[in-house]
């Protein structure tokens, strides 16, 4: 019998959509509904040798996007 | 701040609040000035254009000089006019993301046939003003997203800043009070922003364009009232009448903001 992932096992980002998806109503309208599709990249990256561009950079979450996107080395 | 390590990081924004990175001052709540400001800056270096720039709509509606409303203006058709000239020199692979509140359930109270809520205002989260600016971001990210862009959109939720002063009127104890019980339970930008920087390089959002995420940076559902392309189209024409005028009124050069498919 081929060996796989437990049939139970789940990643960190499917038990994060299905918390999601169990929020009420109320939830949902802030947050959205949760669309269940997995995404892998999860850990730290790097964007060495990468250009970004953040129009609106300058305050609050832009700023804050900008100065995460310079110090991911 | 600590010295740079990552990303060349530009910023856009009215003015340098210290920030890293370089800085390129642009009102662009004006469509002349977004327009200008795609000629100045070489597009076709970036490998990431992140639109983060929003405000919320006054309690009484306030029009730019080019006749648009400040909310739209700002938040979602300075997004489009400058995607729209942007177009032709982006880079291969260029990931265009969006932030603003997709998904949230205001679209359906949305307006696209008075994008510049000339008919109705409403200030606040009142709508149709702000869900206006809602579902034109989220159509912008199914619109590029079908042009075969790695567009994605981001909706953060309550996220600790000070873009809600408008509501409290301005920055006394009020709005530091309201904004202290939002950062209790929500994320700073802080840690927001490192929760969705995985995203910019993920190979998710190549392989599935138009990807919407939540404030944790799980995928949410589109609005229901965006799901077909004609539905889309609608939006992105209303935008491109909206950013005519504009443009017309800002004495800019006339000349199509379509990108030619």
């Amino acid at each position: 019998m081929p060996k796989g992932p437990h049939p139970k096992a789940q990643t960190k980002n499917e038990k994060e959509n299905k918390r999601t998806s169990e929020r009420p109503a109320s939830g949902d309208k802030m947050y959205g509904k949760a669309a269940n599709i997995p995404i892998a990249a999860q850990n730290p990256v790097s964007l060495v040798g990468k250009s970004v561009l953040v129009v609106g950079g300058t305050a609050g979450l832009g700023r804050a996007i900008a100065e995460a996107c310079i110090n991911a080395g | 701040m600590s010295p740079p390590t990552g990303a060349s990081v530009t910023t856009v924004g009215r003015s340098n609040r210290g920030g890293g990175g370089a800085f390129v001052p642009c009102d662009v709540s004006l469509m002349g000035n977004v327009r200008k400001l795609v000629a100045d800056l070489p597009v076709e270096t970036f490998d990431v254009l992140a639109f983060t720039n929003g405000i919320i709509p006054k309690k009484t509606k306030c029009v730019t000089s080019e006749g648009v409303e400040e909310d739209m203006a700002v938040s979602a058709l300075s997004r489009h006019v400058f995607l729209a000239a942007a177009a032709p020199r982006f880079k291969a692979g260029v990931r265009v993301l969006i932030w603003g509140m997709p998904g949230n359930g205001m679209v359906k109270h949305a307006d696209g046939a008075d994008l510049n809520s000339d008919a109705k205002y409403g200030g606040g989260f009142s709508p149709p003003t702000h869900a206006n600016t809602i579902a034109l971001n989220e159509a912008l990210v199914a619109h590029w997203a079908a042009k075969g862009v790695v567009a994605a959109g981001f909706n953060p939720g309550l996220v600790r800043t000070d873009i809600r002063n408008v509501l409290h009127g301005g920055t006394g104890c009020m709005a530091a009070f309201f904004e202290g019980c939002i950062g209790c339970f929500n994320p700073t930008a802080e840690v927001y922003a490192q929760a969705v920087l995985p995203l910019l390089t993920a190979p998710e959002l190549a392989a599935q364009k138009g990807l919407l995420f939540g404030q944790k940076g799980t995928t949410i559902q589109r609005s229901p009232e965006l799901e077909g392309a004609a539905d889309v189209q609608r939006w992105i024409d209303a935008a491109d009448a909206l950013a005519a005028k504009a443009i017309a009124a800002s004495g800019a050069e006339k000349t199509t903001l379509r990108v030619p498919t």
